[in-house]
């Protein structure tokens, strides 16, 4: 099959690095070393996004946001330029999901289909071709494009037919994994001043409804002196921000959400913008004076 | 082993039922239960036993059950050990075992964390702190009790250490209703989310338990909510008292404190979803997560 990918940063790159053996790859990014490691795998470069969907029966995007996917689709040599009616789009950005709504009603009036696609796993499990893909879009779509989901990972959910599910799927995913993230690391922060061991607690919080995914990853490779995430800071600030506008905009009250992203704001003005948000478990630690790891300095004895 | 059992607790009836096949277990007041004796004094109970266990509401249920007139101090003797299984502040605990060590008798503080008391040992630890030796040897003790024991370190530390897992947990929880709020209001059926999250980063104790029992009904926590927010004050007052900001874990203890004022005093965690996803299970506006594969 003919296939487009647009957006080869850490994530995109590592979902389209699946396609390239199994389809005809055409790829675009702004990064021309990155295109040119795929065009090594043996994909072909496109000359802008027209040319790419020219090139292509079903294009998949994976970009920061939304504002990026109206412009790849419908800005000056867009995909809209190219794609011949009949062919797909597969929106895999963590975007806003009444915008790739608006996206799905311009298209279809010139015959192409959209469904949104985000993803949610660590990068590692993206490496491995393990993370799970969120879809939802008309199900006669889904079902033509479900065998190139599947060469990126075997995790294929599908959350209906109504575009944008999956996005927000995605964005409660974000929300209940940074939510957690932080208040397990403020809360085991307090644990090591008390002098509690991160290695004890991370075992007792393992076996109790403490239990979670930062809990199971992040805690251990803090102990070990690894990294867990691979995400930039201010990526995860806009999926809060998403969230958060989600809840607000059908009168959920968010005040722990709103909380978290006030905390993540901080580092992120505290850090710069190129933070990552494994820089966090350093903010963390600055705001409560702890260590994880080390023997604390202001450890509570008696 | 002569164990004594102290409290009318949920938790300490959860004890006396594990420990009654290998252990002769004795307790006190109108709290028989099968396989226990009943003993007419906390002063007579701490005679007969080698090793008295609290597991009472409060720690001022503690102050009063081992330091008042008739309790059980009077009948404690050098060499005999105490396990304080009352969830309470790490302080206190010191103190007691401080006020203990002077006439010969040890005490360690081992609470349990366990949402579902029906469901123990599942899903559940007990946290030990005391002196190593003690907590060595009573440890085959505790595993009967739940197989999970971690050990922390000094007196206080096992009490410290609950306060850390019972505030995550509660955490783990209230984010999960709030973005499951959002996500329902917004299109999602709980049956989807509990589908897809579960496989996803935003997996936690809460996404597993809590959202499958919001779409099917059933009881995921029997403790009482009061219980728990007294849990989140002490993580609150331990935060305030080394330093650490707890942000969130505070705004928890916050909510959780408003949500109670406005439920019977029998409510429990469950109780909650009632005021943080209102009208939960309205309609359902997806057509069903399906696994594409597998």
């Amino acid at each position: 099959m003919r296939v487009g990918y647009i957006g080869l940063g850490a994530m995109g790159g590592a979902l389209a690095r699946h396609l390239v053996a199994k389809h005809q790859l055409t790829v675009l990014d702004r990064n021309l070393a990155v295109v040119e490691e795929f065009r090594a795998l043996g994909a072909t470069a496109a000359e802008s996004s027209a040319d790419l969907a020219r090139r292509s029966d079903i294009v998949l995007l994976c970009l920061p946001r939304s504002a990026d996917v109206h412009s790849v689709l419908f800005g000056s040599s867009g995909l809209a330029e190219g794609l011949a009616p009949g062919s797909i789009v597969i929106d895999q950005t963590s975007g806003a999901p009444h915008e790739t709504r608006g996206f799905a009603r311009q298209l279809a009036d010139i015959g192409v289909s959209l469904l949104d696609a985000p993803v949610s796993g660590a990068m590692a499990m993206a490496v491995a071709g393990k993370v799970s893909i969120i879809a939802s879009g008309p199900r006669k779509t889904f079902e033509q494009v479900l065998p190139v989901l599947l060469d990126i990972s075997p995790n294929v959910l599908y959350c209906g037919e109504r575009v944008g599910n999956g996005q927000t799927m995605k964005a409660v995913n974000n929300m209940m994994n940074v939510g957690c993230r932080l208040a397990t690391l403020e809360v085991v922060a307090m644990g090591r001043k008390f002098g509690l061991s991160l290695e004890a607690m991370t075992e007792a919080i393992n076996h109790t409804t403490a239990r979670n995914f930062t809990s199971q990853g992040m805690l251990h490779a803090i102990a070990q002196g690894r990294q867990s995430t691979k995400f930039g800071l201010a990526l995860q600030v806009k999926d809060v921000n998403q969230a958060i506008s989600l809840g607000l905009g059908e009168g959920v009250p968010m005040p722990i959400s709103s909380t978290i992203r006030g905390l993540l704001q901080i580092g992120l003005n505290t850090l710069g913008e190129n933070a990552q948000l494994e820089q966090m478990i350093g903010v963390i630690e600055s705001m409560a004076a702890a260590r994880f790891t080390r023997e604390p300095e202001l450890a509570h004895r008696q | 082993m002569n164990i004594a059992i102290v409290g009318g607790t949920p938790l300490a009836a959860a004890i006396a039922a594990r420990l009654a096949s290998s252990s002769s277990v004795n307790v006190f007041g109108d709290r028989a239960r099968p396989g226990t004796t009943v003993v007419a004094s906390l002063a007579q109970l701490a005679r007969v036993a080698d090793v008295v266990i609290l597991a009472l509401d409060s720690g001022a249920e503690v102050q009063e059950a081992l330091f008042s007139a008739e309790g059980l101090l009077v009948g404690l003797s050098a060499g005999k050990t105490v396990i304080d299984q009352t969830p309470g502040d790490p302080e206190a605990t010191r103190a007691n075992a401080a006020e203990l060590r002077q006439r010969g008798i040890d005490l360690i503080d081992a609470p349990l964390h366990c949402e579902l008391l029906d469901a123990l040992p599942e899903t559940a630890a007990i946290m030990c702190g005391g002196p190593e030796s003690v907590a060595t040897a009573l440890r085959p003790l505790l595993e009967t009790i739940c197989p999970k024991v971690v050990y922390f370190g000094e007196t206080g530390s096992g009490q410290a250490a609950r306060l850390v897992i019972g505030a995550i947990a509660a955490c783990n929880r209230l984010v999960t209703y709030e973005a499951s709020a959002m996500g329902y209001r917004n299109g999602l059926s709980v049956d989807d989310m509990a589908a897809v999250l579960n496989r996803c980063s935003g997996a936690s104790s809460a996404t597993a338990r809590v959202l499958p029992a919001l779409a099917a009904g059933g009881r995921t926590a029997d403790s009482s909510l009061a219980s728990v927010v007294e849990e989140l004050r002490l993580a609150s007052l331990l935060g305030t008292r080394l330093g650490a900001p707890m942000i969130v874990a505070n705004l928890v203890h916050g909510l959780l404190m408003a949500a109670a004022s406005g439920l019977a005093a029998s409510a429990t965690l469950d109780d909650t979803a009632r005021v943080f996803l209102p009208g939960l299970g309205a309609a359902a506006s997806t057509d069903g997560v399906r696994v594409a594969a597998l």
